[in-house]
């Protein structure tokens, strides 16, 4: 199993590497250059400003870069080769935890290293802290107090969301034959979602808002602003699996 | 409201267009309904991910934030994929141009509508409007048609130029929203584009000729071999007459027994003249071909003599383009030859350059009907679609600085007609 998943990171590994070393040059710089245009109250608001765009770019981060693979490795008959080594189970398996740990990776370190960049190596500017009573942040007193933890643990959370929202596009990559649909659909989908909710006025609801919690003003935030998104999420993934399975027939090993 | 749906829909239909133009028509008609797709996700971008109300910000695209392109960018790909049906590569690069295309006619209909001052809801509307009028002219020229068997050939250089197109137009449309504060990078972003554009041209065109030497080693190589084995089958017979000789020597009774069988044994093992001037040649594709030739020549029972001396590679004319100037050429002598003619073929240094010529029995033409030959469309026969060799060897040996040597010789008691070039 150890020596499974090694391979199928080392597959992996070259577009992930290249990916992550790109998204965090460009986050770590965003975090050093983009405040100089705002008025700071605490030292991680440059982090906040920097990773912004990744809040709405961050399911193709996460998609296009790992989820090719399997639709290859379906699309030229590789996986059918793979059978007398490994049951379907556990090479489906195997794929997806390296997947899962790629798509972590891809978003935890650039998040941790620009939000490094953002606390130690960022040019000084003036903080305007403000009248405390009108500031509110989500998880204040530590974005406040522990500014390291808090952006260390918001990483974390976003590098699991990544995780499933790489799961959708690997459920595609499983059953449709369509490239564009595989690495496209969690971005539209997300799309879709925020766009639908935001008409609702569910906006705390949104995938978006437990992916970047700032998003919406923090006194609408709730619980469950944190997980009914990503249990939507798990809805869509089980219905779409259900829907190519069941409804269409198709099978993950093409015969 | 009314006004904004309009709007998303004319953009739909010119992005319907544009991908028309890169991927062909697919459903006929149906093809109008991809227009609505687009329109509805024009619609929908602008009304929750735009800020601003104001038509004249979405005169050029359907969206006023480049982040929003991309957001209308990647979703037309699995659209274009449903709907077009063609290859993962050719819809990436065709999304591209599609795009590229849709803002430079934009673009263009913009510079035309500022010179006529035309302004507001005219602007927004004329620029709709005319971009479709110059797509339909576009179409009419048979451009699409090229573009769309390039994209589906995966030519990288049409590839490229509409990528850095669509880059270099955005950079112009930032520049149009108030974006002026990176001007300096974007003009080194632009040249850096236009530096790799040509390098990857440049790398294109290199390939195209290694894929035409492979194409024409392919072809004609197996002649070079034949030629080859057809030399060492007389090597062997060579060995077998020199033993023979050797026999007869040491067996003969008298100097002039020894005389008589020496004669009769080595009569015909010379190697053949022809053989052994195409030997001589340094280019193997260029002596496979003429192989190949000579052997038609033969079937229908003309000779060719050849005299092959200097090099052919090594000059300003590539290999490939020998080869088709030498084909052009012999065909055209060979069709003019009777059976019995004799067709002379010769290269030799002249000051440096290469002289090769091709001589066939021909009456005597004048000096009008020799350059006449090198027209395009000349031919001495009424077929369609003749009439472009000697035109094309022209060209060839013109654009390499060459020279075309045409003239009547006297050989044999007979008129020759003499074509060929002088390469340096």
């Amino acid at each position: 199993m150890r020596r499974m998943l090694l391979l199928e990171l080392k597959k992996l590994s070259k577009p992930i590497l290249a990916a992550m070393a790109v998204l965090t040059a460009v986050t770590c710089v965003l975090c050093c250059t983009l405040f100089r245009d705002y008025t700071l109250r605490y030292v991680l608001d440059k982090w906040e400003i920097g990773t912004e765009f990744i809040g709405l770019l961050f399911p193709l981060f996460v998609t296009i870069p790992i989820c090719w693979q399997l639709y290859y490795e379906r699309r030229d008959r590789f996986i059918v080769y793979t059978l007398p080594r490994v049951s379907k189970r556990r090479y489906l398996t195997v794929k997806w935890l390296a997947c899962a740990l790629s798509a972590f990776a891809l978003l935890f370190v650039p998040y941790v290293l620009s939000g490094l960049s953002a606390l130690y190596l960022a040019p000084y500017s003036e903080l305007n802290p403000g009248i405390s009573s009108e500031y509110s942040h989500v998880f204040q007193s530590l974005y406040t107090a522990y500014p390291l933890v808090y952006m260390f643990l918001l990483s974390l959370w976003k590098g699991l969301l990544g995780v499933l929202t790489m799961t959708f596009g690997f459920v595609l990559a499983m059953y449709s034959s369509n490239l564009f649909v595989v690495l496209t659909a969690p971005f539209v989908y997300l799309i879709i979602e925020n766009f639908t909710l935001s008409v609702l006025r569910l906006e705390k609801y949104r995938f978006v808002t437990a992916f970047e919690p700032t998003t919406i003003i923090n006194k609408n935030l709730t619980a469950g602003s944190f997980f009914v998104g990503p249990l939507l999420l798990c809805v869509v993934i089980g219905l779409t699996a259900l829907y190519f399975k069941k409804l269409k027939g198709r099978t993950v090993y093409p015969l | 409201m009314g006004g904004l749906f309009a709007q998303c829909l004319l953009d739909g239909l010119l992005l319907t267009l544009c991908g028309v133009g890169f991927f062909g028509r697919k459903r006929g008609r149906w093809d109008l309904l991809l227009s609505l797709v687009y329109a509805v996700l024009c619609y929908v971008l602008r009304m929750y991910f735009c800020n601003s109300d104001n038509p004249m910000d979405y005169i050029l695209l359907p969206v006023n934030h480049l982040l929003v392109v991309v957001l209308l960018l990647v979703p037309t790909m699995p659209v274009n994929s449903g709907w077009f049906r063609v290859g993962e590569r050719t819809i990436f690069w065709g999304t591209m141009a599609q795009f590229a295309l849709y803002l430079l006619l934009r673009e263009s209909c913009l510079m035309l509508l500022a010179v006529m001052e035309l302004k507001e809801i005219a602007a927004v509307y004329g620029a709709r409007v005319l971009s479709m009028l110059l797509w339909v002219a576009l179409a009419s020229s048979g451009l699409f048609r090229w573009l769309r068997d390039r994209l589906a050939e995966g030519d990288i250089a049409v590839e490229a130029v509409s990528c850095a197109t669509l880059l270099i137009l955005l950079l112009l449309w930032q520049f149009q929203m108030g974006w002026n504060g990176l001007w300096l990078g974007a003009v080194a972003l632009l040249a850096a584009l236009l530096v790799l554009d040509g390098g990857l041209l440049l790398w294109e065109q290199r390939r195209i000729r290694e894929q035409q030497r492979t194409r024409l080693l392919e072809q004609y190589l197996p002649m070079v071999e034949e030629l080859v084995e057809s030399v060492r089958a007389r090597q062997h017979e060579f060995n077998n007459r020199m033993m023979a000789v050797s026999a007869a020597v040491s067996t003969a009774d008298s100097l002039e027994d020894a005389q008589r069988a020496v004669t009769a044994l080595t009569g015909g093992i010379a190697l053949n003249r022809v053989d052994r001037e195409l030997l001589k040649c340094d280019s193997k594709v260029i002596s496979g071909m003429l192989f190949g030739k000579i052997k038609q020549a033969e079937l229908r029972h003309i000779k060719v003599e050849i005299d092959l001396s200097g090099s052919f590679l090594r000059r300003s004319l590539p290999e490939s383009d020998w080869v088709e100037i030498i084909g052009v050429l012999l065909d055209n002598a060979l069709e003019a030859s009777a059976p019995d003619d004799m067709i002379y073929l010769r290269s030799e240094d002249q000051d440096g350059a290469l002289r090769f010529t091709v001589s066939n029995p021909c009456p005597p033409k004048s000096n009008t009907e020799l350059a006449e030959m090198f027209r395009r469309g000349w031919s001495t026969k009424a077929e369609q679609g003749r009439g472009y060799g000697l035109f094309n060897v022209r060209q060839m040996v013109e654009r390499r600085g060459g020279r075309l040597v045409v003239r009547n010789e006297d050989m044999d008691e007979r008129n020759y007609l003499t074509i060929g070039a002088i390469i340096l």
